[in-house]
């Protein structure tokens, strides 16, 4: 009888010094996409991460994940995104001077979707929300959250765009 | 005087920022292959020396795009190409079956060869309880190892897959939050007698595999009971590493082997969380 523990490394943004983008698609996957994302985001160094002016998560599953679980469960979900995002957009204003913005994509044109979004996102990117930095917009059906913070803009809005423009800016 | 034979590195820069430009944009150029063209010859400028690999991989590794199911979190790109990379996309899709079409996968048609071909094993990604069920009557009794990539997988369907599959030597559930049903004990029937020792694979993505679920002591050992073998992918689960360790020492010894994959970021978080919360 034997106990083995191994380190079996995920992809890891480590080294990105230059990463200006980040495009997270994970329009039909069953994976939790805010574990995944911050999973991923979490590789990336705050320093080396500098340079980051997008972060793209792309799902068409955001209802799911920001209703179908217990408070309890939500909170712990987003909370380490909320902690990561705050952490690299700060950076990226205080280093770089540059804007940060992290756009969560839905695919899926759902008005809950749009009604929890407003009503849950406060709680689940406290962070945001405390420092007055959250805020939500609607547009075209599609749920777009996006929050931005860099230069001499002082807050981190959260809003919502096109799903079908892919371009970022 | 020897001729100087070697370009001032200000111009090797400007030759292959002039290949660069061509590369990223097509229009740029009369031909239409123009870009393939610019592909090629930085391809070709990155393996000339040193002096000209940086700034051909600047250009060819600007933009990166990675995509396929969610195994491909696991490849690990080459760090020297990383410092390169301005944008990177993740695609990430789940592939519903890997043999057949997913459409198809219970009919005749489709299950019949599975033993006809002697395929032994299946990958299956899919949330519709109802089709797992249908799933299970069709596979083939051959079948010796099945893998689940499902976040809805119940424990009555782990029993049911394990009833109807006395031979089954692997089963590997992936990225699956285990939920018993109401009232629904977590009693797993015992496996046929096997020439090998049967293997359970957990890829417990978000959560640690019993919390919440109120999977004891208990049945962890009746689980090694069942399998004798156990691997256990551990991904994420804020403040419960310490338990879920000492839940599986406890039971060590109903295993035969005890395998424990921590992805690496898993400490990071943490580390992060309680960083954030004394701030």
């Amino acid at each position: 009888m034997f106990v083995q523990l191994e380190d079996k490394p995920l992809f890891s943004l480590g080294g990105c010094f230059n990463l200006s983008e980040l495009t997270l698609d994970m329009k039909y996957t069953s994976s939790c996409i805010v574990t995944t994302s911050i999973s991923i985001l979490s590789t990336l160094d705050p320093i080396q991460g500098g340079r980051l002016e997008w972060v793209r998560l792309t799902t068409s599953c955001v209802y799911r994940w920001l209703c179908k679980k217990s408070r309890t469960e939500l909170a712990q979900l987003w909370g380490n995104l909320d902690a990561i995002l705050s952490e690299l957009a700060k950076v990226a204003m205080s280093v770089e001077g540059k804007r940060l913005t992290f756009v969560l994509v839905s695919t899926e044109i759902h008005e809950k979707c749009i009604v929890f979004g407003r009503k849950r996102l406060p709680e689940l990117l406290p962070r945001f929300h405390e420092l007055g930095l959250l805020r939500v917009d609607q547009a075209r059906g599609s749920l777009k959250i996006a929050s931005c913070c860099g230069g001499s803009c002082s807050h981190v809005p959260i809003c919502m765009e096109d799903h079908n423009d892919p371009s970022p800016g | 005087m020897p001729p100087h034979r070697t370009l001032p590195q200000e111009l090797v820069d400007q030759i292959i920022d002039e290949l660069g430009d061509a590369y990223r944009d097509p229009d740029r150029g009369k031909r239409s292959d123009h870009r393939i063209d610019a592909c090629e010859a930085l391809h070709a400028c990155a393996l000339v020396s040193r002096n000209w690999t940086g700034r051909s991989r600047a250009h060819l590794c600007r933009e990166v795009k990675i995509s396929g199911d969610e195994d491909c979190l696991y490849l690990i790109p080459p760090q020297s190409l990383m410092p390169y990379i301005e944008k990177l996309r993740i695609q990430l899709r789940c592939q519903n079956y890997r043999l057949f079409p997913s459409s198809d996968l219970f009919s005749p048609f489709y299950t019949a060869p599975i033993a006809y071909l002697g395929i032994t094993g299946g990958v299956f990604a899919t949330e519709a309880q109802a089709c797992l069920g249908e799933c299970i009557a069709a596979l083939s009794a051959t079948l010796q190892t099945v893998i689940f990539k499902s976040s809805s997988l119940s424990l009555r369907v782990i029993i049911d897959i394990v009833l109807a599959h006395p031979g089954l030597k692997r089963l590997h559930l992936h990225s699956c939050d285990l939920k018993p049903a109401e009232g629904d004990p977590f009693v797993l029937p015992r496996l046929g007698e096997c020439s090998e020792t049967p293997i359970l694979e957990l890829g417990v993505f978000s959560q640690p595999l019993w919390a919440g679920h109120n999977l004891t002591v208990a049945a962890v050992a009746q689980l090694g009971c069942q399998f004798g073998r156990l691997n256990f992918d551990y991904i994420y689960g804020p403040g419960s590493i310490c338990a879920t360790n000492a839940l599986l020492n406890a039971n060590a010894a109903s295993f035969s082997s005890l395998t424990v994959h921590i992805i690496s970021c898993t400490s990071r978080i943490v580390n992060h969380r309680e960083t954030t919360d004394f701030c």
